[in-house]
């Protein structure tokens, strides 16, 4: 794998990677369950589903957890619910990436970020969260507030990192697809013409529709260009 | 020029994504931008594209296409050769694609090429196919599908390359193409090497005109057979001329034991044709259909049947079969070659003798006289041929200078 290939990884995920730190940062106390099963998803879709991973690190706890909650002990199996669900949309875009059809990657990364936001609107309601927060918030906290019309809140440092980071992964999705179809791409500037432009026909529209503050599009016009001088240093030297 | 599924896709997916999501359930600019992006620089992707293809046209690629063998029978096998050569200096991806016509299968390998092809590059894929059924087959004409660098965007360009097969009921011999002696057996009268002849046309014309000269037999030949065999210096000639095989109205219809006429007849026109003509002769099929003609030229080049440009000859031997049914079609025909020399020859197909069983004397008769009073209209040389005489009338017509 590429260097480019990398960073391009890295930008792609950061928005979820971004979520899950932000959740279990406002964890009052460690889920150990909660870890377990987000590490145990992820760790299955990176061995591209290996039958030992899911036997051993999947199958097996939830049986346990199972049994436990049976038994009158609910917690373990809420906190693995929980780490399954902050692990999803990771799931989803981890599992869409080696998809041979460009379409199937836009559209997992579009139902990721969907569920992505809606966890970040879950960790957003309460000041500290517990697992079983997680899935009150998600299951009914947020379709209610839907249904009735209601803000969903999300603090605006973590929104504008958020968003910031979001934009920078749209880009990269759009890289990785190009790259996809053009390994090689760009082998000149012309080729990223219609990118950089389309960057900032957004740009001016969320100038326009006062969807981000003035300082942040400059952050997000740097990052742009940050991101197109690290992908023509990297063509460089590669 | 018009988008790919892989684009069209793109759009729906993120304009559905848009209106359920973005206008529906949140309201985050991420949300909302995120499909708006996409489908953005998918835009701007797609005018570069265009622009790159706009300048495309036939003459942006060289083609080419052999078939070996093209003169074979059923369930033989022919190898498909496809050349395409880019003379542009872009490059580009490309799709080939062969279609087979009905009675064509694919035996070994793809008929399409899928593909970038650099700048001045070429490309050369096989095929093979199968053939299941006699007659007139065509591989082609190719289809040629330019696309962009993602392929968002896709060009059909037209190419009328395509190879032309030809496949017998029966496997038959080889033809030689240089003309070899003919054997006289008195034992076996009239068998020559060409399986399609039989009885050989100026081998029967000698026996019965009683002409064969003393001078034209082959003397040290039929010593050899110790007089068993006579052996005469005469040669199954060939004509290296220009035909065309019309094929009118009236013909394209079942009957039993022969099957559909008009197949019948091309098949024994072409085996007919492949035994008399030359090296280098030129054969064009005519096909009246409903009064838009179509063309096809085949060429006899080292004995087998090439495709050939699409150009009508001005002079040679039209052999036309038709029922004339569509009282157009005689003056469509001199029209068509008022400005050309050719000779022209009508042979009236009657298939009373064929359908007598399954069709009413009336009808039969009726079918005579309109056939007779059609014959007695046109002026210069027309027969009426009976169906099953139809291989004996159409030798003398391809013999006669």
């Amino acid at each position: 794998m590429r260097p480019s290939d990398i960073l391009l990884g890295l930008l792609l995920l950061s928005p979820y990677l971004f979520t899950v730190y932000y959740i279990l940062s406002k964890f009052t106390q460690i889920d150990y369950f909660t870890m377990f099963s987000f590490i145990s998803l992820v760790t299955l879709v990176l061995s591209r589903y290996s039958s030992a991973i899911l036997l051993s690190l999947m199958l097996v706890p939830s049986l346990i957890c199972f049994g436990l909650f049976v038994m009158g002990i609910p917690y373990p199996l809420i906190g693995l619910a929980a780490g399954y669900i902050m692990s999803f949309p990771l799931y989803i875009i981890l599992g869409a990436f080696h998809e041979k059809k460009i379409e199937n990657i836009i559209i997992s990364y579009l139902l990721s970020l969907t569920l992505n936001i809606s966890i970040l609107y879950a960790s957003g309601q309460t000041t500290s969260l517990t697992s079983p927060d997680i899935i009150i918030n998600l299951m009914v906290r947020i379709p209610r507030t839907i249904v009735g019309g209601g803000q969903l809140y999300i603090p605006p440092l973590v929104n504008d990192v958020f968003t910031i980071l979001t934009a920078t992964s749209g880009i990269a999705l759009l890289f990785i697809v190009i790259r996809r179809q053009e390994p090689e791409f760009p082998r000149s500037s012309r080729e990223l013409l219609p990118l950089i432009l389309s960057a900032i026909i957004i740009l001016l529209i969320a100038v326009i529709s006062r969807v981000w503050m003035y300082s942040y599009i400059v952050i997000a016009s740097s990052m742009l260009l940050l991101l197109i001088c690290v992908s023509a240093i990297l063509k460089i030297v590669t | 020029m018009k988008l790919t599924q892989r684009a069209a896709r793109t759009y729906q997916y993120s304009a559905i994504f848009f209106a359920i999501v973005s206008l529906m359930l949140f309201n985050h600019p991420t949300i909302f931008l995120a499909p708006v992006f996409i489908i953005l620089t998918l835009t701007l992707y797609i005018v570069k594209g265009v622009q790159k293809l706009k300048k495309l046209n036939e003459e942006s690629f060289e083609v080419s296409m052999s078939i070996k063998p093209n003169i074979l029978s059923i369930n033989d096998k022919s190898r498909v050769r496809i050349h395409l050569e880019s003379k542009l200096n872009d490059r580009l991806k490309i799709e080939v694609h062969a279609p087979l016509s009905e009675g064509l299968r694919i035996d070994s390998g793809e008929t399409s090429w899928i593909g970038r092809l650099d700048r001045r590059d070429s490309i050369v894929f096989e095929f093979t196919v199968k053939v299941e059924k006699a007659g007139l087959l065509r591989v082609g004409p190719l289809q040629i599908v330019a696309k962009d660098d993602l392929e968002l965007v896709c060009r059909e360009i037209d190419s009328r390359i395509s190879g032309i097969m030809y496949s017998f009921e029966e496997p038959v011999r080889a033809r030689g193409i240089v003309a070899s002696q003919v054997p006289v057996g008195f034992n076996y009268p009239g068998y020559i090497l060409h399986p399609f002849i039989g009885v050989h046309e100026e081998y029967r014309e000698s026996i019965q005109s009683d002409s064969l000269s003393l001078r034209s037999i082959d003397w040290r030949r039929t010593a050899r057979t110790e007089g068993e065999e006579v052996y005469i210096k005469e040669y199954s000639r060939r004509r290296a001329s220009d035909l065309i095989f019309g094929f009118g109205t009236g013909l394209d219809l079942d009957i039993p034991s022969f099957g559909n006429v008009l197949n019948w007849i091309t098949q024994i026109s072409i085996s007919h044709a492949l035994h008399y003509l030359r090296e280098g002769s030129r054969v064009w099929i005519l096909n009246y259909n409903n009064g838009k003609p179509v063309f096809i030229q085949l060429k006899l080049s080292y004995g087998e049947l090439v495709s050939g440009k699409d150009s009508i000859p001005s002079g040679g031997i039209l052999i036309y079969l038709s029922r004339l049914l569509d009282r157009e079609e005689l003056n469509f025909l001199e029209k068509y070659f008022e400005n050309t020399r050719f000779k022209f020859n009508l042979l009236l197909i009657d298939l009373s003798d064929v359908v007598s069983r399954i069709v009413e004397e009336k009808i039969i008769n009726h079918e005579c006289e309109r056939l007779r009073n059609v014959a007695s209209k046109i002026q210069g040389s027309v027969e009426i041929v009976k169906l099953r005489d139809f291989s004996i009338s159409l030798k003398r017509s391809l013999a006669s200078k």
